[in-house]
């Protein structure tokens, strides 16, 4: 059932490489996740209904990101890792590289327990977590360790599968009173940046194009979809507030706590009456590609440190990941934790403009000390 | 043979995920479809009035059958508990499609309800709330029609009275406007007769209290001033006899006058319509007759309309969400300053009646 690549180093043969198109589909599956379904909230106690100006911002913000990591990589010909170790030394290097594994398994880890949560707060209060995660966790065990390809093709699949999701935004925004969003700018450029650094939290994900970078095909022709990804997510996200602010007004969305879901809860079919129940069932598919990529990339980044399969590594943290999932529980502590991860993931970001910086500056002094 | 476990392994998983919760049926629960609450024996204590259809074992259609459950609780979530405690199937209250409250309840306040119904996840937000006027116990447990249950009947009520001359309403447009600055909810209001139940008025109110009401009568207008529509009837003596409006499509449009110092709203409505009953009305139909016409109508609207504005001003409430209006059209929205100018504010309502047909007889 292995087909991880056993490879050590940064040459990776052919039958594991994907192709650049794909790249499309990872960065847009890792990108929206958990957080879409209730990132509203948290704009508008930032910015009121002037929020949508973050998204957008934001989006800019992460088209720059996107070019600064394909300067990094093509430069750095590799895989964070690798530049890290460039950049740093073996030691310090290393060290660095595992925190990022660390936050990478914090992302998985974060994106289970609030799925979870949705479950049992939308669906099922009873839920048995410990069986449910178990099997989960199982899945996840299966698809990563057929390798980056089988996930591709999970992230693909997610994609398909999730985007009839979309067609629903049409029953909110017939219920909607589209005068809420006329554009009536009344916070500071301030309070929207801080909306903006907000959104940016659920648009977590492109920073996997550090590990996953050696296993595309012609990573050249891979920098356009890239983009298209990140342009899609901002639209995606974009949407998806405008809707809810349409739907809701400003003091109602300030209490709701999953924006997205809530607007779920007017579709009705003849066939069945509370659709959120299909749209939840249906999220598992959208988020099984991040917690995939997560762990995957977790792994990955470990191998490439330690002289260790990464099947044992993979193992290891399911094994570990499997107790906290199952033993956290309460709107608390799992809000804390996606606190947590918002503002590790914010520095990651923000530290990403810093290595490039530290990394022409490496090599420009190399370069002189060759001399 | 590999690929084939690999298959199996994966689809058993899926199923193994269903597999993680108890499973209820649906013959084996009790759905409650409409809940009354009215104000209890003592101070503070809600009666709360649930029907349970009952459907028969057999196949052959019968009549639909209702079980009626009342108790004395403490609470909105206290009554879920002592109608479990009198029902011989688990409480199910995921089709709860109409919610009603007595004039005397929502005239104390129901903000408390209000909280319940926005927090649980099992209910439907295209709920329907009402007040009744009278007891919510009596409406509930008398029969109307032999084929349908209580609250099939009442929802399909008030779903075409939304259709025609009432304000569209659901649970989750009363929290919009109740949450919303600047605008405040209102619900319809159901009132038994003698064999019969009909939508009777309006209520308005503030914050979680019934301030006001609106009969009938006047529910073209406010329905008019809110929202657009492209149904509904309104009748008006003229000359001799009766004329009967049939509206075919009418707009509203608010506009933001004066100073931002000293801020007016211009409300304009445009009315396309035909009439259909001319009872009374010596005169053949002409041009001149239909000028007439519309005038009548301009002026009834234009009264009605303005009697509506200084009732709500009077009240202090903003039911047609003026002050939701105006902050989306001002920077730096100033909410308190907007509620103390709101009674002395110049709120013009002006009308265009458009009659363009008188049916087929003339």
């Amino acid at each position: 059932m292995n087909k991880l690549n056993e490879n050590q180093g940064l040459n990776i043969s052919e039958n594991y490489l994907v192709s650049p198109f794909y790249v499309f589909f990872i960065i847009f599956t890792m990108q929206v996740g958990i957080g879409i379904l209730g990132f509203e909230r948290y704009l508008v106690e930032k910015a009121g209904f002037d929020a949508w100006i973050s998204v957008l911002t934001a989006g800019v913000f992460l088209h720059i990101l996107v070019w600064i990591m394909y300067r990094l990589l093509q430069n750095g010909g590799g895989d964070i890792v690798h530049i890290h170790k460039q950049v740093f030394g073996k030691y310090i290097g290393g060290f660095l590289s595992l925190l990022f594994a660390a936050y990478a398994l914090l992302l998985s880890f974060d994106v289970m327990i609030t799925f979870i949560e949705v479950i049992k707060v939308w669906m099922f209060p009873g839920l048995q977590v410990w069986i449910f995660s178990f099997v989960m966790i199982g899945l996840v065990y299966y698809i990563v360790s057929g390798g980056f390809r089988v996930i591709t093709g999970i992230a693909l699949i997610s994609v398909v599968i999730g985007l009839p999701i979309l067609l629903l935004k049409f029953f909110p925004i017939q219920a909607g009173h589209t005068m809420n969003i006329y554009p009536n700018i009344n916070h500071s450029p301030g309070q929207i940046l801080a909306a903006a650094k907000q959104s940016a939290l659920s648009f977590l994900g492109l920073e996997f194009l550090l590990i996953f970078y050696p296993f595309i095909k012609n990573p050249d022709k891979s920098k356009k979809w890239a983009h298209f990804a990140v342009f899609y997510t901002t639209m995606l996200y974009f949407i998806s507030v405008l809707v809810t602010f349409v739907y809701f007004s400003e003091e109602q969305l300030k209490q709701v706590v999953w924006g997205t879901i809530s607007t779920w809860k007017i579709v009705e079919f003849p066939f069945i009456e509370r659709f959120e129940y299909v749209g939840i069932a249906m999220w598992l598919y959208v988020i099984l590609p991040n917690i995939c990529i997560g762990i995957w990339g977790a792994t990955r980044v470990m191998k490439r440190i330690f002289p260790v399969k990464q099947i044992h590594f993979l193992r290891v943290v399911c094994i570990s990941l499997f107790f906290p999932v199952a033993l956290v529980a309460g709107r608390d502590p799992i809000n804390a934790i996606n606190n947590f991860a918002g503002t590790v993931g914010y520095y990651v970001l923000l530290y990403i403009p810093v290595l490039l910086l530290l990394k022409m500056i490496s090599d420009k002094v190399r370069k002189r000390y060759e001399n | 043979m590999k690929i084939k476990w690999n298959v199996l392994v994966l689809f058993s998983t899926f199923l193994l995920l269903t597999g993680c919760m108890p499973s209820k049926s649906v013959e084996e629960s009790a759905i409650v479809q409409i809940s009354g609450y009215d104000r209890g024996g003592e101070k503070g204590r809600i009666k709360g009035t649930v029907s349970i259809p009952q459907y028969g074992k057999s196949e052959k259609k019968t009549a639909a059958s209702e079980l009626y459950l009342t108790v004395d609780a403490n609470s909105i979530k206290d009554v879920e508990k002592e109608i479990q405690k009198q029902s011989s199937k688990p409480i199910s209250i995921g089709k709860l499609a109409v919610t009603l409250y007595s004039m005397e309840l929502a005239k104390e306040g129901i903000s408390d309800v209000i909280d319940v119904l926005s927090r649980d996840a099992r209910l439907s937000r295209n709920m329907y709330l009402a007040v009744v006027d009278g007891q919510t116990q009596d409406l509930i447990e008398n029969g109307y029609t032999q084929d349908e249950t209580t609250s099939k009947h009442l929802q399909g009520l008030i779903e075409n009275n939304v259709h025609h001359n009432f304000p569209s309403t659901s649970l989750h447009e009363f929290l919009y406007a109740y949450f919303a600055i600047g605008m405040d909810p209102y619900l319809p209001i159901l009132s038994k007769k003698e064999t019969f139940v009909e939508v009777s008025g309006i209520a308005f109110f503030d914050k979680g209290k019934v301030v006001t009401t609106l009969s009938d009568a006047k529910v073209f207008t406010f329905k008019m001033m809110k929202e657009n529509f492209s149904r509904g009837m309104q009748d008006l003596p003229f000359q001799d006899g009766t004329i009967m409006l049939d509206n075919i499509g009418s707009t509203v449009d608010y506009k933001l006058t004066g100073t931002p110092e000293n801020p007016g709203v211009d409300i304009h409505v445009k009315l396309e319509s035909e009439v259909n009953e001319m009872v009374g009305v010596e005169e053949k139909p002409s041009p001149k007759l239909a000028k007439e016409m519309e005038d009548a109508f301009v002026e009834y609207f234009k009264t009605n309309a303005g009697e509506m504005i200084e009732l709500f001003k009077k009240e202090g409430i903003d039911p047609l969400g003026l002050g939701h209006f105006a902050k989306t059209r001002t920077r730096h929205f100033d909410e308190k300053r907007w509620e103390d100018l709101y009674p002395d504010m110049d709120i013009q309502f002006t009308v265009d009646v458009e009659i363009t047909e008188y049916g087929i007889f003339s």
